[in-house]
């Protein structure tokens, strides 16, 4: 354990509802069990090293600290080591209830961000992608569907002109009929970005697909639920019943992954193994092709769930085709090579949120996130072109015509998809 | 004359429910693989539901209906949520066609693209 949260024992909550006590009353029991601004226990965890985190930690590569939030009573403790922790626990324990939390992670200000309003172009992707050749042929991913698990995407975006984005917003702890059939929104601008590299019309790969979206992640905190995921993915199969929508290819992005801490904690290895059960599914039951990104680690490090055999696992290349420098990859404990297959994901032009004129706005971003949809893309061009293409032969076909890099299979596995 | 009593009487506690995710069985894919795509969907869903349904049936059965407060929908996958107290999600490992009682949390993805703007930060620490 190297995260936890610590809340304050002694809350008073249970006694505030007893007849006749005031509001102000109420107010004096909380403000009794919050500490003085400077408290003896933080100026201890002061003294173990851990401080008031700042995003100059994080420019500086350290990512411990703590946060201490005085109106609730509770402390965020982010260690360096287990050691440190337990010695931070030692300090809190008697007033406070140490919560163990892996997925933890310390409130960081966002990073401002420099966009541009420019509409670029239609993009022209790489000859080597068969993405020129596609167009040439008239292939624009027509008859397939896409769907993507993200932050949201704005559907009023230039790039989603004139279609529509089969949109919902799943909420935490959603149940299948709470999920909400609304306007296609994005606060963060990463799914804007991945959907618009898929589907975008003048940026995108495959501008005719049926786009389906679903809002799984929060834009504040970067936090999703297993049963978040569930809930999109069961909606994404629902269309499938549509008559009309019964036999479309369909492929799934994923430009999203789990730490790998968190996966190898043995206390969730049945939410790991409910994780993979649900490609499987995907992938055997209903010939759906989940396509994730590997991860931004670095060679060594693969992330869940790109490191299940039921995903198509992508790293990311640059556009000359050399490794993007953090693109991650390796071996799987059962021996498995991933990446199986590399994208462009290095100064990739795509949309983002509108500002708060309306006007749409682009920015290049890199990261396997941005390699994924460009093989989701390619992926939709291939079925579009030969519909009988779908789930497992799918991805053999998109393996089989890679177009081969000089680089090591633990970084681009087969090569860089390409429609051909 | 009115006259105003205070109570020392307190409810009983309510013991403390959290979400759990109930891995449940499910046909196997040889045995629907010949179906077409809608089909499958509703199978694997039926088959999801009418476990959902015995399970309620099986907490009545043995006592636990205060302590579930509720079990989701079923999907098309071989999963399903509840609302409950520790001590009934432990019973229920014991009910037919349970295979696992986890608790679920919320998950920390780290989303995998930067803004080249951003020097190559990951927008939330990792």
């Amino acid at each position: 354990m190297t995260r936890f949260l610590a809340l304050r024992k002694h809350a008073r909550a249970p006694q505030l509802g007893v007849a006749g006590e005031t509001t102000e009353t109420k107010r004096g029991a909380l403000s009794a069990d919050a500490e003085p601004t400077r408290s003896r226990r933080l100026i201890e965890l002061h003294d173990l090293g851990l401080h008031k985190f700042k995003t100059t930690d994080l420019e500086a590569g350290r990512s411990h600290g703590v946060e201490r939030l005085g109106n609730i009573g509770c402390y965020i403790v982010d260690a360096a080591d287990p050691e440190q922790a337990r010695r931070a626990a030692a300090v809190l324990e008697d007033a406070y209830v140490i919560v163990p939390d892996i997925a933890l992670s310390l409130p960081v200000a966002d990073v401002s961000r420099r966009r541009t309003v420019t509409t670029p172009r239609r993009v022209q992707w790489p000859e080597a992608s068969g993405v020129p050749l596609a167009r040439r042929r008239g292939i624009t991913g027509r008859g397939v569907i896409v769907g993507v698990l993200d932050t949201g995407c704005d559907a009023d975006h230039t790039e989603f002109a004139r279609r529509t984005v089969d949109f919902r917003y799943v909420p935490f702890n959603p149940s299948p009929d709470a999920v909400r059939d609304i306007r296609g929104f994005d606060s963060h601008g990463h799914g804007t970005h991945v959907a618009g590299i898929i589907a975008g019309r003048n940026v995108g790969i495959a501008p005719d697909v049926e786009l389906m979206v679903a809002s799984v992640i929060e834009s504040e905190n970067v936090r999703t639920s297993l049963e978040r995921i569930v809930v999109a993915l069961d909606w994404m199969l629902e269309r499938l019943r549509q008559p009309a929508s019964r036999d479309l290819p369909m492929i799934i992005n994923m430009s999203l992954g789990f730490r790998p801490e968190w996966i190898s904690a043995p206390h969730f290895k049945n939410v790991v193994d409910a994780l993979r059960g649900l490609l499987r599914t995907l992938m055997v039951d209903f010939d759906v092709l989940p396509v994730v990104a590997i991860g931004n680690d670095g060679p060594g490090v693969v992330r869940a769930p790109a490191l299940f055999p039921e995903a198509l696992a992508v790293g990311a290349v640059d556009f000359s085709g050399a490794v993007w420098a953090h693109s991650g990859g390796g071996r799987t404990d059962d021996g498995a090579i991933k990446p199986d297959v590399a994208g462009y994901g290095a100064q990739v032009v795509s949309g983002v949120e509108r500002d708060v004129s309306g006007k749409s706005l682009y920015t290049r971003m890199s990261g396997t996130s941005m390699a994924a949809p460009y093989v989701a893309g390619i992926a939709a061009l291939v079925a579009s072109a030969d519909p009988g293409l779908q789930g497992a032969q799918l991805r053999s076909y998109l393996l089989q015509h890679a177009f081969p890099l000089d680089a090591s299979p633990e970084r681009v596995g087969v090569g860089l998809a390409r429609f051909v | 004359m009115s006259i105003r009593r205070t109570s020392t009487h307190r409810p009983p506690e309510r013991p403390r429910m959290r979400r759990y995710m109930l891995t449940i069985e499910r046909p196997p894919s040889d045995a629907i693989a010949h179906l077409p795509r809608d089909q499958r969907y509703d199978q694997l869903r039926a088959s999801s539901e009418h476990i959902r349904v015995a399970l309620l049936v099986w907490i009545e059965a043995h006592g636990l209906i205060q302590e579930v407060a509720r079990i989701e929908l079923a999907t098309g996958f071989h999963l399903l949520f509840m609302v409950a107290t520790p001590h009934a999600a432990s019973e229920l490992l014991a009910a037919p066609r349970v295979i696992s009682i986890e608790p679920l949390g919320t998950l920390q993805v780290d989303l995998l693209g930067y803004d080249d703007d951003d020097a190559m930060l990951p927008r939330q620490a990792t």
